[in-house]
């Protein structure tokens, strides 16, 4: 099958075409090259632009497109809003809330100044904007969650939520920033901290009678009572926080069984309330008697009657169970 | 005769050519025969279950579901369970995926990102009931009450939707040769009692076979050992729990243990722990030899092959392993045992037998791109209705996952124990100390290094390098926080927009400020201990303060009644 040594390769391009070939060829380049341009300015000329579709449409778009994590698609449709609407439309002002929300949550490239100038901008141009409020809050959340080596400086983040919330006292920002600043204080303050804060849910929530979140303050004070060494007080936060406990069936993940466990656990070690602990250890068995820690439940009620046994007959319970070997 | 052979032999190339092609014909013909008309609404479903029992159990329910609904067509597709996550990536990411897909296989961060893009939420079906248990005791029930775990591992936390619907239920047992235990030992059955069953186990390693080799107690491989571990041995570290659960909450988490071996609350001198590594120690010496370089199938051969009187397996081996046994020999099922109270090692360790957590197999989810999800969803339901699940885990051989459906009784072994107690050990956690830990592991399974030795050198590992993983990882779990902040970003639009699924919104929003906030507490305190270990060493956890016994002695001595809230 080999070729004779005479014979031009087939397939290669000869420079010895016939002329009429070359010609035909240059038109088939020119042809599909000025189809290709053709195609090219049709679509530019014919595709809907994305300015076309309406700045609220566009907004809704962008907030489904941050919803599924696509940063860069939001970004541009934050900003193609941004300039297609007059600058103090509270449209304007929310796409420069979810420009700046893409900079500070965007896992790779993530650009916190780029964030916290947006949210500034938004804070001193548009103040009477419902957004003034969730940018004061979202840059104090950003520098919380800023990944870093170093040790938060809790105490000043828990006063810059503080000032988030005098600032908007009667809005839900500057209610959720309370809640930040209770959190940290409630876990890090000291006995004179723990002794202001609860002052400050007292007042909180006498402006704030039907707060949404009343029972997440009253487990907070519950802690505070807790660093004051007032049991009895902080068992009695513990229950109100979960009268007032907003059950909703379709969301099973915050169900009550940590809250009753909590109480018990409480109740039975550390106020030595046997009653409120067993009426508590009873209800998570009745409500939830697959959880992992029904078995938990059972045992402390077991607990707690031989413990009580051995008070009634003057002795004490046995010593794995003290916290100091003689009481 | 021969003329015409030798012209054919002349020219098999292009017979064989010709064949192949009409062949080729004939069978895109014929697929195009069994192909759906355009007209009939084709529901797709995905799934990576292999096992014997399984396709049938689809190829019925949906042929039931077909004539009831005139015009679909369910068609589905079984991926082997190797390749699925990959497959499904594809699928998903390019489009093409079914209307229905199993969905696991592949890592939890990369099936969050799934949830929100690819599938669909199921979250309006679960409140409302299964127009398909009419005529039960389930008819005017919402549908996560129909479901045995109340379809709580359902609902993904992150996404703040309920994703996927479980079509059955499982845990693993011990099954075992009854034929050659009785042979053997004399027994008809095995003892649940953990000291007369390794006795048992010592005679059974005391015959030979014909060809003069030892039987070998128990068939398996790392994969094996590690269904025995979980059921037998970490059981046994769960009193751990009580001086390690800085955040009182009931639950053991490996951070926790970390702290723990940090501020010196515990290490493996712990009673829990040393009865658990006893008990492991047992457990390799039932095995065959070679066990821990086997693979999962490897493991199994000495079982079927009849060498070996016990093996661990799931539910989803159930139907596999009959059939390796019909007409060979008798197949027994059993519970793991469990030690005595009175065990002189293990007796004070063991408290319970392990916690089956009722999960849920099979999840099954709706695709976005899904030209008729309700169709699907409905098919969902179909298989979740009392009725169709209690046959689909009977042709399984699985246990069903609504409430009130039959289980056949030799399955009854397999109902998950809601009733025991969990692990507390788990130095599976940050990074190097992961790989670390596996390497020590596997050298003292094969009994290469002794447990003082692995101890210590692990111990000295966690507490140092491990220290800076632990820090990265406090950090990391910011970013979680963070990727909450993003939904709560989501749904606060939703609200101030004031749109119709507002209020649905704004109880999502608080359910995950709630989260944020008893996050930020957990890591406000995990981060004081690992600042200041020595503080929380001091620390008494499930133990009664002074004031405590001091308030309970007033209260019964004062006038109230006992034992009932003031």
């Amino acid at each position: 099958m080999s070729s004779s040594p005479c014979e031009h390769p087939r397939s290669s391009v000869s420079p010895l075409l016939p002329a009429k070939v070359r010609t035909a060829k240059s038109i088939i380049v020119g042809l599909t090259f000025g189809g290709t341009m053709l195609l090219f300015w049709w679509s530019a000329v014919y595709s809907v632009p994305e300015k076309a579709v309406p700045p609220e449409e566009r907004l809704g778009k962008a907030w489904e497109a941050f919803r599924q994590i696509e940063f860069e698609k939001a970004a541009r449709l934050f900003q193609s809003v941004e300039s297609s609407t007059p600058e103090d439309s509270e449209t304007h002002i929310e796409a420069i809330y979810g420009e700046a929300s893409c900079a500070n949550h965007r896992r790779s490239g993530r650009d916190l100044k780029r964030a916290l100038a947006l949210y500034a901008a938004i804070q001193k141009q548009h103040p009477d904007s419902r957004w003034a409020s969730w940018a004061a809050l979202a840059s104090v959340r950003a520098r919380h969650l800023e990944p870093s080596d170093q040790e938060l400086p809790y105490k000043k983040l828990s006063s810059e939520y503080a000032k988030v919330y005098q600032e908007y006292p009667d809005t839900p920002a500057g209610e959720e920033a309370f809640l930040y600043h209770c959190r940290i204080m409630a876990s890090l303050g000291t006995r004179v901290e723990a002794s202001k804060l609860l002052r400050e849910i007292v007042d909180f929530l006498s402006r704030h009678p039907a707060a949404d979140y009343r029972p997440l303050l009253d487990t907070m004070a519950a802690e505070c009572y807790h660093t004051l060494g007032w049991e009895k007080e902080r068992i009695e936060a513990m229950e109100r926080s979960i009268v007032a406990f907003e059950r909703d069936p379709t969301v099973p993940f915050y169900e009550l069984s940590s809250a009753y466990w909590n109480i018990a656990y409480a109740a039975e070690f550390e106020a030595g309330n046997f009653a409120v602990a067993r009426k508590y250890y009873e209800l998570f068995l009745k409500e939830f008697p697959n959880e992992d820690r029904a078995f938990g439940c059972r045992q402390a009620l077991e607990r707690i009657d031989r413990v009580e046994k051995a008070l009634r007959e003057g002795k004490q319970p046995e010593a794995q169970w003290l916290a100091v070997p003689c009481q | 005769m021969k003329k015409v052979l030798g012209q054919v032999i002349a020219r098999f190339p292009w017979v064989v050519i010709s064949a192949v092609f009409l062949w080729s014909v004939f069978s895109i013909v014929l697929r195009k025969e069994s192909e759906p008309s355009p007209e009939e609404t084709v529901i797709r479903l995905a799934h990576w279950q292999l096992e014997p029992g399984v396709r049938e159990g689809f190829t019925e329910i949906g042929a039931e579901y077909e004539k009831l609904h005139p015009g679909v067509k369910i068609i589905q597709q079984a991926i082997p369970e190797s390749t699925y996550g990959q497959w499904l990536s594809t699928q998903l990411m390019g489009g093409t995926a079914p209307d229905i897909v199993e969905v696991g296989m592949v890592d939890y961060s990369l099936l969050l990102v799934f949830y929100s893009r690819y599938l669909l939420p199921l979250s309006p079906y679960i409140t409302r009931p299964n127009p398909y248990n009419t005529g039960t005791e389930w008819e005017d029930a919402p549908l996560y009450r129909t479901f045995k775990n109340g379809m709580i591992h359902s609902f993904i936390p992150e996404i703040q939707e309920y994703m996927v619907m479980p079509l059955a239920m499982g845990s693993v047992r011990l099954f075992y040769n009854k034929t050659l235990l009785t042979e053997l030992t004399g027994l008809n059955a095995p003892p649940t009692e953990y000291r007369a069953f390794m006795e048992m186990i010592q005679v059974i390693q005391s015959k030979k076979m014909p060809n003069g080799q030892p039987y070998a107690a128990f068939s398996g491989s790392r994969y094996h050992f590690s269904r025995l571990e979980d059921s037998m041995a970490n059981p046994l570290s769960y009193g751990a729990i009580r001086k390690i659960d800085f955040n009182r909450d009931g639950r053991f988490s490996n951070n926790e243990m970390f702290l723990g071996f940090l501020c010196g609350k515990i290490d493996f001198s712990d009673p829990s722990y040393l009865a658990r590594f006893q008990m492991v120690e047992d457990l390799t010496k039932m095995f065959q030899p070679g066990w821990a370089g086997l693979s999962r199938d490897e493991g199994f051969f000495s079982f079927a092959q009849q060498r070996a009187v016990f093996t661990a397996a799931g539910i989803y081996e159930n139907s596999a392993i009959q059939s390796q046994a019909c007409g060979k020999f008798e197949l027994g099922i059993m519970d793991f045992p469990v030690p005595n109270p009175e065990d002189p090692v293990f007796g004070r360790a063991f408290e319970g037998r392990r916690y089956e957590k009722p999960e849920g197999n099979m999840p099954m989810g709706i695709v976005r791109t899904s030209r008729h999800p309700d169709v699907a969803a409905d098919f969902l339901l179909f298989l979740a209705s009392q009725k169709q699940n209690e046959k689909f885990n009977a042709l399984l051989k699985w246990i069903p996952i609504v409430k009130g459906a039959k289980i056949a009784p030799s399955l009854q072994v397999f109902e998950p124990n809601v009733k025991g107690v969990t692990s507390a050990f788990d130095p599976n956690a940050f990074g190097n100390s992961s790989v670390r830990w596996n390497q020590l592991y596997s050298l003292f399974l094969i009994h290469q290094i002794p447990y003082a030795d692995m101890s210590r050198e692990f111990t000295k590992f966690y507490l140092n390098d491990g220290r800076e993983n632990f820090r990265k990882t406090l950090q990391n779990r910011r970013r979680s926080h963070s990727q909450n902040e993003v939904l709560l970003a989501v749904l606060r639009k939703t609200i101030l927009s004031g749109a119709e699924d507002s209020a649905t919104a704004g109880n999502k929003y608080r359910t995950i400020l709630r989260r944020q906030i008893a996050d930020e507490q957990n890591l406000l305190l995990q981060e004081q201990i690992f600042a200041n270990p020595t503080s929380a060493k001091e620390e008494t956890l499930y133990k009664y303060t002074p004031e405590a016994l001091k308030n309970a002695r007033q209260r019964l001595d004062s006038p109230a009644p006992a034992g009932r809230p003031e």
